[in-house]
C-alpha cells in the first residue's frame, strides 16, 4: 500500500540549498508569534483569572515552551519543516519540498528527480513531477488516479471513468555493462528511463495502451481487455523531451515481451532485458541517447530534434551518423560502447545544434584534414563532456583500446601553418583542457562544459564567423570563437595550452582581437 | 530411373542428419568499413576454423594492414572450456600494406556453443587500436523466437517472445 502524503508545494526552485537549521529574525517572529497564541490558549484554558495551582503546573523556574502545538515530530510550513526542540523551535528550510509522509513530515530534496523524469512518475496514486520544481499531488484526494494521460502530458491525475478498467504496473530494467579502459563489468540491472511499455492484445497484437516508463523505470498503464494480453517494451523514447529509437537494421524496433496472461489478471509486470539479449545493445543505446538529450536540454536546448539508431548484434557495418535524416548506426559489437554511442551522438549535435565541415572518410587519429579533425575530435569531445571521463573507449572482446585524452599530448608543429594536418586526439584533448576545471591538471585554463558550448551553438552557427586556417570549420574558428564568447581575460592560459603544451601555432588574433 | 530417386533421398537424408552438426569449417572476417566515422584500425582481420577429428580445432588467424604499421600482434581468445594446443599470441615487426600475417593453432574444444575471437593490434602513432573478428565454433545457438508487427504509428517492431 502506497503511504498517503500530504503535500506542501514548493514556491520557488532555485539552486538546491544545503538543509539547514537556523533561527533567523522571520522565524523568531514566527516563534514569538506561535509562543503568544500557544499562552493564550493555555491562559483561556485554565480560566484566566485561576490562582490556584496543581502538582501539574510548570514550577516557576522551569523552562518555558515556546513551540506551541507544534511537537518534536515537526510540521511542514511551507517550504520549512518546524519542529520542537528543547522547547524552543527549530526550523529546517529544505532543498526541494516538505512533505508530510503519514504524520511524518520531511524534506525532500531534488535527488528525488533522478527517478521522475520528463513524463512524471506515478507512486500508487500519487502523482510525482519535476517540471522545474518536485511536486506531489495525491490524485485519491480529488477522487482520481494516476494514469497516463498522453506523449505530452505523461502520468497525471486523471478520471478513473476516462481509463481503462484495469490497472497494470511494474518496472522496466535492462541490464548495462559499465565501460571503462580495456574492460566491460558485469551487468547490473539499471531503470530503463523512458522507454516505451504497452499492453498488447495477444491475439491480435493491437496496443491497448501505451505509456513510457519513468526514470526509476516504473510505469502503470490502464487498459480495457477481455481476453489475454501481454505487457511488451520498445527501444524507443517518445517523450519530445527524448526523441529517441532503436531499429535492427531491417528497421524494426527491438521489442522484449512477456507471456500473456489474462485481462486483468495480474497487477503488477515486470520486465528485465538482459545483456545477454539479442536485443541489450538497444536499450543500452538508447540510454546513451535519453543521456545526450537531458545533457542538451541541461545546456538550454529547448526543442530537441530526433534521432534514429540503427543497432543489431553481430552485425559488422562500423558506426558512423548520417544527417540527412538523423539517422546513427552502430556497429554490432558496439553495443555496449557507450563513448562510441555518444561520439556518434555528437556529430548528431554538430548537425542540429553546432556546425562541422567534416568530409568523411577513413581515419585512425593520425594527423589529418583539420576539417575532419575538427569533426571528430569535436564529437569525442561531446562524449567526454556528458560523461566527465576523459577516455576514448573502443571495447570489444580482447579489451579493446582506448585513448586517454586529460594528460596525453597528440602535438603539432608550432613551424607549421594553422592549416596543417592534425590529430583528432589533439582536437578532444584541447576542448577537454577548456572544459575542466583549472586546478588538478596538466593546463591551467579555468574552463567548464558550458562555456566550450557556448561557443559551439553560438560562434560556429554564426554568420559572423570569420574562416581562417584551412578553409572550411576547423579548431581555428573554434579557439576564435573561445575569445569572442569570453573575451580576453584567458590569453595567458590559453597561450600555455596551444602553443606551450599543443604546439598548435594559433596566431590569438582572431576577430575577437588580438591577445598582448 | 528407381536408383536415382533412392540416391536423391539418401543424399537429403544425409544433409538433413548434418544439418544439425556443427560445420567443418567456418570463417569470419572485419575489415575498416567504408562508412564508419569512427576512428579504426586500419587493418583487416580474419579468423577460420576446421574440424580436425571430433574435438579439435585448428584455427588460423590471418591479419593485412590497409597502411603500412610498424608491427602487428595476434591473439586469440578462446571460450574457457578451450585448451589451447598451440600459441595464441603471436607478433610481427613492421609490416607493409597488404602483407598477410597468419597464426595457426590447434585447440581442443567440445560441442558447446561458443566462439572465438581473433584480435589484430597494432599501434597508430602512439595509440593502440585493435580490429577483432569473431567466429562461432559448437553447437548453432538457437534463434529466439520473435514476432513482428505494425504499431499504429506505422513503426515496425520485433518483439522477443519468452
Amino acid at each position: 500500500m502506497t503511504p498517503r502524503l500530504r503535500v506542501t508545494p514548493t514556491p520557488d526552485y532555485g539552486p538546491p540549498p544545503e538543509p539547514r537549521v537556523r533561527m533567523p529574525a522571520f522565524a523568531m517572529m514566527r516563534r514569538l508569534e506561535i509562543a503568544l497564541v500557544a499562552s493564550l490558549v493555555a491562559s483561556v484554558a485554565c480560566g484566566g483569572f485561576e490562582t490556584t495551582t496543581s502538582p501539574d503546573d510548570p514550577q516557576p523556574d522551569a523552562p518555558m515552551n515556546l513551540c506551541g502545538d507544534v511537537t518534536a515530530t515537526g510540521t511542514c510550513l511551507g517550504n520549512e519543516l518546524v519542529r520542537c526542540v528543547d522547547n524552543a523551535l527549530a526550523t529546517e528550510t529544505c532543498a526541494a519540498a516538505c512533505i508530510t509522509e503519514g504524520n511524518t513530515p520531511r524534506c525532500i530534496g531534488p535527488e528525488v528527480c533522478s527517478g521522475v523524469g520528463p513524463l512524471g512518475r506515478c507512486d500508487g496514486d500519487v502523482l510525482w513531477r519535476c517540471d522545474g520544481a518536485p511536486a506531489l499531488t495525491d490524485c485519491a484526494a480529488a477522487n482520481q488516479v494516476c494514469g497516463y494521460r498522453d506523449d505530452i502530458a505523461g502520468y497525471a491525475c486523471v478520471d478513473p471513468a476516462s481509463v481503462g478498467s484495469h490497472r497494470v504496473a511494474g518496472t522496466i530494467t535492462w541490464e548495462d555493462r559499465a565501460l571503462a579502459p580495456g574492460s566491460l563489468a558485469d551487468p547490473v540491472a539499471k531503470p530503463a528511463r523512458g522507454v516505451m511499455v504497452a499492453v498488447v492484445d495477444d491475439a491480435t497484437n493491437a496496443l491497448l495502451a501505451t505509456v513510457s516508463a519513468a526514470d526509476d523505470g516504473s510505469y502503470v498503464a490502464h487498459y480495457t481487455a477481455s481476453g489475454m494480453v501481454r505487457i511488451v517494451t520498445y527501444s524507443r523514447s517518445r517523450s519530445d523531451a527524448r526523441p529517441a529509437r532503436v531499429r535492427d537494421t531491417s528497421g524494426y524496433l527491438h521489442a522484449v515481451g512477456v507471456a500473456p496472461f489474462a485481462a486483468g489478471a495480474r497487477a503488477t509486470v515486470d520486465i528485465m532485458v538482459g545483456a545477454t539479449s539479442t536485443a541489450s545493445g538497444a536499450w543500452n543505446a538508447l540510454d546513451n541517447a535519453v543521456t545526450a538529450m537531458d545533457w542538451l536540454r541541461a545546456h538550454g536546448v529547448a526543442t530537441i530534434s530526433p534521432v534514429y539508431i540503427y543497432w543489431q548484434q553481430a552485425t559488422a557495418s562500423g558506426s558512423y551518423y548520417q544527417g540527412a535524416n538523423n539517422e546513427l548506426h552502430l556497429d554490432g559489437d558496439d553495443g555496449f560502447d557507450d563513448v562510441v554511442a555518444l561520439h556518434e551522438l555528437g556529430h548528431y549535435v554538430q548537425d542540429e545544434y553546432s556546425d562541422s565541415d567534416n568530409p568523411g572518410g577513413a581515419h585512425d587519429g593520425s594527423p589529418a584534414d583539420p576539417r575532419l579533425a575538427w569533426g571528430e575530435g569535436g564529437a569525442t569531445w561531446f562524449a567526454i563532456a556528458v560523461r566527465e571521463q576523459p577516455y576514448y573507449i573502443d571495447w570489444s572482446t580482447g579489451g579493446g583500446w582506448s585513448v586517454e585524452l586529460e594528460d596525453r599530448v597528440h602535438a603539432a608543429s608550432l613551424t607549421s601553418a594553422m592549416s596543417q594536418n592534425v590529430s583528432e586526439w589533439m582536437v578532444a584533448e584541447v576542448m577537454w583542457d577548456m572544459t575542466d576545471p583549472a586546478s588538478g591538471d596538466a593546463d591551467s585554463v579555468d574552463g567548464s562544459a558550458s562555456r566550450v558550448w557556448n561557443v559551439l551553438v553560438g560562434y560556429l552557427t554564426s554568420p559572423a564567423r570569420v574562416d581562417r586556417g584551412r578553409a572550411g570549420l576547423d579548431l581555428v574558428e573554434f579557439l576564435d570563437g573561445w575569445f569572442q564568447h569570453d573575451g580576453m581575460m584567458t590569453c595567458g592560459p590559453m597561450r600555455a595550452l596551444v602553443r606551450d603544451k599543443y604546439s598548435f601555432p594559433y596566431d590569438f588574433a582572431g576577430p575577437a582581437g588580438a591577445c598582448p | 530411373m528407381m536408383g536415382t530417386r533412392r540416391t536423391i533421398v539418401v543424399v537429403l537424408i544425409l544433409a538433413a542428419c548434418q544439418s544439425s552438426a556443427p560445420p567443418p569449417e567456418r570463417s569470419a572476417r572485419a575489415v575498416p568499413p567504408a562508412t564508419s566515422c569512427k576512428p579504426e584500425a586500419p587493418i583487416a582481420i580474419e579468423v577460420a576454423t576446421r574440424a580436425v577429428g571430433n574435438t579439435e580445432l585448428e584455427v588460423t588467424a590471418r591479419a593485412t594492414p590497409t597502411r603500412d604499421v610498424p608491427s602487428i600482434e595476434l591473439v586469440l581468445v578462446l571460450p574457457a572450456h578451450a585448451n589451447a594446443l598451440g600459441a595464441t599470441t603471436a607478433r610481427f615487426a613492421a609490416t607493409n600494406a597488404g602483407d598477410v600475417r597468419v597464426m595457426t593453432t590447434r585447440i581442443r574444444v567440445d560441442h558447446r556453443t561458443s566462439s572465438i575471437t581473433a584480435v589484430a593490434r597494432l599501434p597508430v602513432d602512439d595509440v593502440e587500436l585493435s580490429r577483432t573478428a569473431t567466429v562461432a565454433i559448437g553447437a548453432p545457438a538457437p534463434a529466439p523466437r520473435t514476432e513482428v508487427y505494425v504499431l499504429p504509428d506505422g513503426e515496425l517492431a520485433r518483439e522477443v517472445r519468452p
